[in-house]
């Protein structure tokens, strides 16, 4: 009773300690309270602004829709019609009423089609024409038609756009949608329909407005809204159109409070914002209750209450701690004494039971311990127990021997088990060991120690795991083995039969032994892979192995074994064997017999080894050579081999009897032997360079020298062949007679010069033809028929002035007759271009040029010409004129080019042309075939030939055409 | 005596035969069409019809096969429908072939009659009066010149009053190329158009194929009667291109042959009933709703039932 006292100080401590944090978390709480309200607060508004913003999008997206609805109802076959049957000329009383009759009832589907949940969208259409005028109006509403004569205001401004009107009429206004429409790319009208404010109200109210007493209302920028109250709007209504004025000059977004007064007088506390409506000119407004989004009392208001009621709670608290703590000291003083009473009781039993039972365990423990000191002691092994610390006892000093430290170091506990494993082994020793704890009994490890001189040991570890009566680790008693020794042996051997498989692998032989008495037999994985079989324990008897060898082969294997069994003698052989597959493998075998004590045939040993590759390149190499004795043998080309001094070798028969001489004959010669004087540099140049590496072989026409002193032609190919260092070996030469192809080409050449000759006979002739008609046609013709003009204009003067008639006639006449002698004057001029020797080449080229210009107006013209007056002779230049119209006609005919670029330079003597066009162009391996068209392409050139110049045609398919020529001055051809 | 009784009734069964094949082919023939009490008796009211626009689409149904349907019904007869054509529809009616010559008509020979009630948009004409009797106008009509969209002859600006735009389209006729259907109410004769200068081309195929036909480029110009020019200008917008009329106003009515008056009759009380009571509006709206719209004054709403 003495610590009553004591006692009560403490709880009396403990109870103001309590009341003290209750009131420390009661201030917590109220802190966080007041702070959570503020948020909300916040939260509640900005909860309130994006609920607008959102609900403005909505009712954006709605007046958008509409827009778009709209801008489908243009696609509409009717108004298209309309206008089609307009530009046709067509009278409204005659087709055209039928049109807009079309489109007015195209517009009253519209109207009754379009709704939004059930309501109309739209109350009326008008379909403006391009001037203002009215072409239909639905529905048909003479009142407010003949009221509103002002409907061209609503027509599209510059440049015309689908857009959103707003009309205010008082203090209304009412929302538009006017989409301009475009018949052919050009505009020629407006549709303009009126969106129905009460089906926009109605919508708002069913889908924004009505919960939490919310207010929404669409506004346009002075305020006004569009559902006005009273009307179809708003079933609840907070907002007063004063207040929506307040409203509309504030800032939008913002989040206004503020006291609105109804009309009974009474102040209801409100906050509000507007919000743009995205792509209309007006806003959308939500106003609610300042309750419903803030709450209806204030932080400040909650924070005194709750303060209050902290007070209130910890001043009762005091009271009720102070009336009851005599009674709970006198409690606790019964309570303490019986429960002390009983623990003494208890006590006294449990130390009597604990001392019989210590007194018998004592006694067993000493004889076991005995009889296990003694076993520790003989067996060959460290004997441990370990504990979860890896702290290990040892009973005997075998481990200093086995670990180089002594049993004292690891009884001090400063060394541990764990500390001699190798770090590499530790992981696993470790893992293996938590795992060991799990499934418990007996285990068994190899691993290595490091040992105290630095050198390692291969232990093997044996132990029981051993549990407390919790089910815990409790120590772990086992043997440690040296394994070292054992362990070195087995990576020996390891080593020794992987570098006998690898040499095996490498010179793919197999090894094996066949046990005469058992028929068994052993292979080495090599042998496996030879006969393409899985790796077994046991390789194939001789019976097995005899599916495998090819049947031609197994009667000369079966003979060759017995009879190295019955002799005694070592075997070898080469076999086949057949695959799995069905491919073939060649096997060189052989075999020794070990004989047992008393001279028996006991075992067979021997390899195989897998010579397949060697045989099959020998069989090869075999083939190879019978192809080239065949082919040189029965060539019917020359074919020679000769050395790298170039002394033939061997010449095959065809190459004998090219030049005449015998094999033997042959042999004595070199190639400049036989080879023309004039060729034979040509010759050794390319056999040097091939010779010294700078090419591989070479190709040669050359004159040969027969026995007889004959020449021929022949085309010789000479190929070097090398040894493995690179060095040149020899040379193989294959000969083909061309003498008579040669003398054939020879005899076209001739043809050809003779055919080129005619061909420059035959324009100058046809030129000088066209000259003279020309003559004839200037002098001849063109003079008669202006001595025909001139004597209808003196009878024209003759007539009497009462023959009208015939004068007209005459008149008629005259045009005619000024026709013909245009006519004629571009015929000669176009025979024989007078401008070239008027007015030099350069100049006619260039009318030439600009008439063509003329003549194709859509295509652009680039020309960049030089003075080339003096570089060729009149004939030149008239065939470089000719030149120039044959391209240009063909480009006028054939091409439709939109640029044409001429362009003619001069350098080293020589003018350069270069006429291109982006047309349609020709691919270019139809060159020939427009050849043989006439489209001049064949007189181009050639006349291009007679000046001793050339023209290349470059064309692709509708990617242009580019004719470029150069030709030689004429002799005493000069620049200016 | 045996053989001669034999003879005797061999005779009078060759005679009972010709009596009935008399009787049987003779019917086939009348001389003159069924009026009201036989087609009573007889239980069966047969509409002859062509295909055209949609008076007779072809398709079992149009206008004026509603119409004598409802007919029919209200007689309380079958209805058949009997195919026919523009050159024998009348024949068909009437028993008599005829040709027309101006207003008057020239009859070339009797034909079966093979049907009571002709109605498929025939046109009122003088000469067809002459032939058959018509009903009280069903339809009011006027003749169109059509030209291709491409034709360089330009619509005709309205003058106020139709003889002027008549005069005004026939102007542009000289030397143009006119198709039209001979004999029928699209004739180029009825409106005297070869005397305008215009040369006359005779359409061989149907009536409702002489717009396909001028959009093919078979002729610049034809002749469309109002019903059909609208859905022409329906069906090929921009194709087509009114050039003006060509007719003053015109009426639709259904023949009759002309021993049938009591039929004629009982059509025009008929129809007067049904205009009155708007089935027949509804017909139009349902065949030609563009009708109401240029006629509105022949479409006057009915009282209702």
């Amino acid at each position: 009773m003495s610590s009553l006292p004591t006692y009560f100080k403490k709880q009396n401590l403990a109870v103001m300690v309590i009341g003290a944090v209750l009131v420390g978390f009661i201030v917590f709480l109220l802190l966080f309270k007041y702070y959570s309200e503020v948020e909300l607060r916040r939260s509640g508004m900005e909860q309130m602004r994006l609920n607008t913003e959102k609900h403005a999008v909505v009712v954006g997206h709605i007046f958008a829709e509409q827009k778009e609805a709209l801008k489908d109802l243009r696609k509409n076959r009717e108004l298209s019609a309309y206008f089609e049957n307009k530009a046709l000329g067509m009278s409204l009383e005659y087709g055209l009423r039928d049109s807009v009759f079309g489109i007015a009832q195209v517009f009253d589907h519209y109207l009754n089609d379009k709704k939004l949940d059930g309501d109309r969208i739209f109350t009326r259409i008008v379909f403006l024409e391009s001037r203002g005028a009215v072409l239909v109006d639905r529905p048909e509403n003479r009142s407010i038609q003949a009221k509103e004569q002002n409907l061209e205001k609503f027509l599209a401004q510059d440049p015309p756009v689908a857009r959103i009107i707003v009309e205010t009429q008082g203090s209304s206004w009412q929302v538009m949608i006017s989409i301009p429409y475009f018949f052919k790319d050009a505009f020629s009208g407006q549709i303009v329909a009126w969106i129905s404010s009460k089906t926009v109200c109605h919508y708002l109210i069913k889908t924004i407005g009505g919960a939490s007493g919310r207010q929404v209302a669409v506004i346009n920028s002075q305020g006004e809204p569009l559902c006005p109250p009273g009307g179809p709007g708003p079933e609840i209504e907070i907002m007063s159109p004063q207040d929506f004025q307040i409203l509309s000059a504030s800032p939008t977004g913002e989040v206004h409070r503020f006291e609105s007064i109804r009309e009974d007088g009474s102040k209801v506390d409100i906050v509000a914002l507007r919000v743009p409506i995205p792509d209309t000119p007006f806003f959308l407004v939500t106003a609610t209750p300042a309750a419903k989004v803030l709450g209806r009392t204030s932080p400040r208001q909650l924070l005194a209450v709750m303060a209050i009621l902290a007070l209130i709670i910890l001043g009762s608290a005091m009271i009720i701690v102070r009336g009851n703590i005599r009674n709970q000291v006198l409690q606790a003083s019964f309570e303490e004494a019986a429960e002390s009473r009983k623990v003494l009781e208890d006590k006294n039993r449990q130390l009597e039971q604990e001392i019989g039972e210590r007194q018998l365990a004592e006694w067993a423990r000493q004889q076991s311990e005995e009889r296990y000191r003694l076993l520790v002691k003989q067996i060959p092994a460290v004997v441990f127990k370990g504990y979860a610390d890896w702290s290990v006892d040892f009973f005997d000093n075998k481990i200093e021997t086995l670990t180089g430290y002594s049993k004292e170091e690891f009884d001090s506990r400063r060394l541990k088990w764990c500390e001699l494993i190798l770090p590499e082994d530790l992981e696993q020793v470790r893992h293996r060991f938590i795992n060991g704890i799990k499934t418990g009994g007996a285990y068994s490890r190899e691993y290595r120690i490091r040992k105290k001189d630095g050198r390692t040991a291969w232990i093997q570890a044996m132990g029981q795991i051993f549990y407390d009566t919790e089910g815990k680790l409790d120590y772990v008693s086992g043997v440690f083995f040296d394994i070292t020794e054992r362990k070195r042996a087995e990576e020996d051997l390891r080593q020794s039969e992987a570098r006998l498989a690898e040499a095996q692998r490498i010179a793919k032989v197999g090894s094996w032994e066949w046990n005469l008495r058992s028929n068994r037999a052993i292979w080495s994985e090599e042998l496996f892979r030879i006969f393409n079989l899985p790796t077994h324990e046991y390789g194939l008897n001789f019976d097995d192995l005899l599916q495998y060898v090819h049947p031609n082969d197994r009667e000369s294997l079966k003979h060759g074994l017995a009879e190295a069994r019955g002799s005694g003698k070592p075997f070898s052989m080469d076999y086949r064997i057949i695959l799995g597959d069905g491919s073939p493998r060649y096997i060189h075998a052989s075999a020794e017999i070990i004989t047992d004590e008393a001279g028996e045939p006991a075992l067979m040993r021997g390899t195989a080894q897998d010579v397949t590759a060697r045989v099959l390149a020998e069989q090869k190499l075999q083939e190879s050579n019978e192809r080239f004795a065949a082919v040189f043998e029965n060539a019917a080309i020359g074919i020679c081999v000769a050395d790298a001094g170039g002394r033939l070798l061997a010449a095959n028969p065809s190459f004998q009897e090219m030049l005449g001489y015998s094999a033997a004959e042959m042999l004595a010669k070199t190639f400049p032997d036989i080879t023309h004087p004039e060729d034979l540099p040509k010759n050794l140049e390319l056999f040097q360079e091939m010779m010294t590496g700078k090419r591989k072989g070479f190709q040669l026409e050359k004159r040969y020298l027969r026995k007889t002193g004959e020449l021929f032609w022949g085309r010789v190919i000479v190929s070097l062949i090398k040894d493995a260092k690179g060095q040149p070996l020899y040379c193989i030469a294959a000969v083909e007679d061309i003498d008579q192809c040669k003398k054939v080409q020879e005899k076209l050449q001739e043809s050809e010069r003779n055919l080129r000759y005619l061909a420059s006979q035959l324009l100058t002739a046809q030129e000088r033809e066209r000259r003279r008609i020309s003559s004839e046609l200037h002098d001849e013709l063109g003079h008669t028929l202006l001595t025909l003009k001139l004597n209808l204009r003196a009878i024209e003067r003759e007539l009497n002035p009462d023959q009208q008639a015939l004068a007209e006639e005459i008149e008629s006449l005259f045009y005619d007759l000024d026709e013909v002698i245009e006519n004629v004057r571009r015929l000669y001029l176009d025979l024989a271009p007078g401008d070239i020797e008027d007015l030099g080449l350069t100049l006619a080229l260039r009318m030439l040029i600009d008439e063509y210009a003329r003549n194709n107006q859509d295509t652009q013209w680039s020309v960049d010409l030089i003075n080339i007056d003096n570089c060729f002779t009149l004939p030149g230049q008239t065939a470089i004129y000719r030149i120039f119209q044959e391209i240009l006609t063909n480009i006028g005919k054939h091409a439709d080019p939109s640029l044409v670029s001429v362009r003619i330079k001069e350098s080293d003597n020589r003018v350069f042309f270069e006429i291109e066009d982006n047309g349609r162009g020709f691919p270019s391996e139809e060159a020939n075939h427009y050849r043989k068209r006439g489209v001049g392409l064949l007189a181009m050139e050639e006349r291009v030939r007679m000046l001793g110049g050339s023209l290349a045609v470059l064309s692709q398919k509708d990617q242009g055409t580019r004719i470029t020529f150069s030709v030689p001055f004429s002799e005493g051809g000069k620049i200016d | 005596m045996k053989q001669q009784r034999l003879y005797v009734n061999y005779l009078s069964s060759l005679i009972c035969t010709i009596v009935v094949s008399l009787i049987i082919f003779g019917l086939e023939r009348p001389v003159s069409g069924l009026d009201l009490p036989e087609i009573l008796q007889k239980g069966e009211l047969r509409h002859l019809g062509v295909p055209y626009a949609n008076f007779v689409t072809g398709s079992g149904d149009g206008l004026d096969v509603d119409l004598i349907k409802f007919f029919a019904q209200h007689l309380g007869v079958r209805y058949r429908y009997v195919k026919s054509s523009w050159e024998e529809v009348l024949a068909d009616l009437t028993g008599k072939k005829v040709r027309p010559r101006g207003d008057e008509v020239e009859v070339l020979e009797e034909v079966p009659i093979k049907g009571d009630i002709v109605a498929n948009g025939l046109t009122i004409l003088a000469w067809r009066e002459k032939v058959a009797d018509f009903s009280a106008p069903v339809f009011p009509t006027q003749v169109w010149l059509i030209a291709r969209a491409d034709s360089s002859l330009k619509p005709i600006k309205p003058g106020g009053r139709l003889d002027r735009d008549i005069n005004a389209v026939k102007a542009l006729l000289r030397g143009r190329q006119v198709l039209g259907k001979l004999n029928t109410c699209l004739d180029p004769c009825l409106f005297h158009l070869g005397k305008e200068g215009a040369k006359v081309l005779s359409f061989e195929g149907k009536l409702n194929e002489l717009a396909p036909a001028v959009i093919k480029g078979k002729a610049e110009l034809t002749l469309l009667d109002v019903p059909d020019a609208l859905i022409a200008l329906e069906k090929w917008p921009g194709k087509i291109k009114v050039i003006g009329p060509i007719s003053p106003r015109q009426e639709v009515g259904c023949a009759f042959a002309k021993t049938s008056p009591q039929l004629r009759e009982a059509f025009n009380r008929f129809f007067e009933g049904i205009k009155q009571d708007g089935t027949y509006l509804a017909l139009v709206r349902k065949y030609y709703p563009s009708a109401l719209r240029h006629f509105p004054e022949f479409f006057k709403e009915g009282t209702g039932k």
